[in-house]
């Protein structure tokens, strides 16, 4: 627990040093510009505009955060050599991985609080109500972005900084239409089309589960039974991805 | 006997790419490092010393042949509790001091934190200042003994070092080497790489030279240490004249701008006390004796080559 608790720490200060914080600098201009912009525009649905905007901001920022921490954090322990100052101590690969998922998951913890309580600060200014649901939504925002951690962690432990970048982007992509994608395959009627849908259920991730919008905006929120399954599946997806990721490490060699 | 490193027929290839040729790294290695000893381990760029190192500390798998670290097999994790290991040109987080560094490794060893302890390592490692300065301003020689206290701070049995003295200044190496000798009297074992003949005088028990992936030679240091004097240069000044020292074997005189100098080649045991004491008595004043001495590499690949003819 403690050589976690220490790779993690690293992590989370070297993305502090990396300046990754910044990008909270552009959510907070890029959220009040847009609902100064954008909210008069919306003729009496100011709060749900401001809503909307604020938390797909939250999720493509948080999107960003983890491309930014996690496109080379496994290339660069080889790049610059610090792998042998882990791998000289008593440290699985297990610890490796999953220090580094808890490193990056603590920035995007951070990141996403500082964006929540941006967003709260926004709706308060613009005297619009602020009601649990909001809570709620920040809180499957962050499970959703755990999963893009998680795949994140998988793919930068066996390919370069760029292609990591653009394939944890493209899972991004991908998880958010996902369930568009299960949905027009579903009506095809077809047995293949059936069968696809089962395959890709188990192999796509379902961001789109954690970014939806209407409990929010029309302020019913989720039960707390559809709140324990977006979890419970992040918990698992996530924890997939990391252990195929340790796998992965397991198997491969460090020629520095 | 109890070996700590024990390797025995170790083979690797390097495969770097479809139409990249493959590099035999490791040729059939067997090395032994017996528990307290201190060994030296030598060998030309590119002879597999580095390669060894990953293959003890799990960062490579091996293609044949097999080995133990600390009395177990190679890639078990436990065991690197008791190691402690200096790359070449080491490399830390940029962000961390060097007492952060310190912190990060008993931590990562699972040993009690102690800033004091760790202080005082910097401090006599001439590194004080090193503690609160981070990483990416040390210099190479201070980051260099950054790493030599990284690997020491959780007390390890074995010390595995590539190249210690690697980028430090004369004053740096000589309390590198202090601390080294400390160690080994406190029992740890010592596998180290070097190229300079000093580095390792008085220092290590035995020397292996690495050459083509596998063990060319392996020899006692002593015994190595006594038969590779090239010259013994005697400087002085004083009523001294070429006959004084005409007749004996292998030695020349030649006058200075102030003095002169005897050179002996390759003097036999005893030659260089008999020439001095007959400088001495014939009025001279000896200002300096400088020993000179083939580096390591060249002994062996010449003690190689003249086997190889023989």
């Amino acid at each position: 627990m403690r050589i976690l608790w220490a790779l993690a720490r690293n992590t989370f200060v070297e993305a502090l040093r990396d300046k990754v914080f910044y990008l909270l600098l552009g959510f907070g201009a890029f959220l009040f510009s847009a609902s100064r912009l954008l909210a008069p525009l919306a003729l009496g649905e100011e709060r749900r505009v401001t809503l909307d905007v604020g938390l797909a901001a939250i999720s493509l920022f948080g999107c960003l955060i983890t491309i930014f921490v996690g496109h080379q954090m496994i290339f660069r322990e080889v790049e610059r050599k610090t792998l042998y100052f882990l791998f000289s101590r008593p440290i699985h690969r297990a610890h490796f991985v999953w220090g580094k998922f808890c490193g990056l998951a603590s920035v995007l913890a951070v990141s996403l609080v500082v964006m929540g309580a941006l967003l709260v600060l926004v709706l308060k200014i613009s005297g619009y109500p602020v009601d649990a649901s909001i809570v709620q939504a920040l809180v499957l925002a962050f499970f959703g972005l755990m999963i893009l951690a998680a795949i994140a962690v998988l793919i930068a432990a066996f390919t370069t900084p760029v292609l990591a970048g653009l394939l944890t982007l493209a899972a991004y992509v991908v998880g958010h239409g996902s369930g568009d994608l299960f949905w027009l395959l579903e009506r095809t009627g077809s047995p293949g089309a059936a069968a696809l849908v089962r395959t890709l259920g188990w192999i796509l991730p379902r961001l789109d589960l954690y970014s939806e919008m209407l409990p929010v905006l029309d302020g019913s929120g989720w039960t707390p039974i559809q709140m324990g399954w977006c979890v419970l599946y992040a918990l698992l997806y996530g924890g997939a991805c990391l252990c195929l990721a340790t796998v992965v490490l397991q198997r491969r060699e460090f020629t520095l | 006997m109890e070996y700590l490193v024990a390797l025995e027929g170790i083979e690797k290839t390097y495969r770097p790419g479809l139409f990249q040729k493959r590099v035999r790294a490791l040729d059939g290695l067997t090395l032994r490092v017996e528990r307290g000893e201190c060994y030296g381990f030598l060998g030309v760029n590119g002879a597999g010393k580095t390669t060894t190192f990953k293959v003890l500390l799990g960062l490579l798998r091996t293609d044949a042949g097999r080995g133990e670290l600390l009395g177990a097999p190679l890639g078990n994790r436990t065991v690197r509790r008791r190691l402690g290991f200096l790359p070449e040109l080491p490399a830390y987080y940029p962000h961390l001091t060097g007492a952060e560094v310190l912190r990060f490794a008993r931590d990562l060893s699972g040993v009690p934190r102690d800033d004091a302890a760790d202080r005082r390592l910097f401090e006599e490692l001439g590194i004080g200042v090193a503690a609160d300065r981070r990483v990416r301003r040390l210099s190479k020689g201070q980051l260099q003994r950054v790493g030599l206290a990284q690997c020491l701070v959780h007390e390890p049995e074995l010390l595995i070092l590539d190249e210690p003295m690697s980028g430090l200044d004369p004053i740096a190496r000589g309390l590198v080497k202090d601390r080294l000798r400390r160690e080994r009297a406190a029992g740890r074992t010592l596998l180290l790489s070097t190229h300079v003949l000093a580095d390792v005088e008085n220092l290590v028990d035995r020397v292996g030279l690495l050459a083509s992936g596998k063990l060319a030679l392996e020899e006692r240091a002593d015994a190595l240490l006594a038969s590779n004097t090239r010259e013994v240069v005697i400087t002085g000044e004083g009523a001294v004249s070429e006959e004084v020292v005409a007749d004996i074997p292998g030695a020349s005189w030649r006058a200075g701008t102030a003095g002169w100098t005897v050179s002996l080649e390759h003097p036999a045991p005893l030659q260089v006390d008999a020439c001095v004491r007959r400088l001495v008595r014939a009025g001279a004043t000896i200002h300096g004796l400088e020993t000179r001495r083939d580096d390591l590499e060249t002994i062996f690949i010449d003690r190689i080559r003249r086997e190889e003819q023989a």
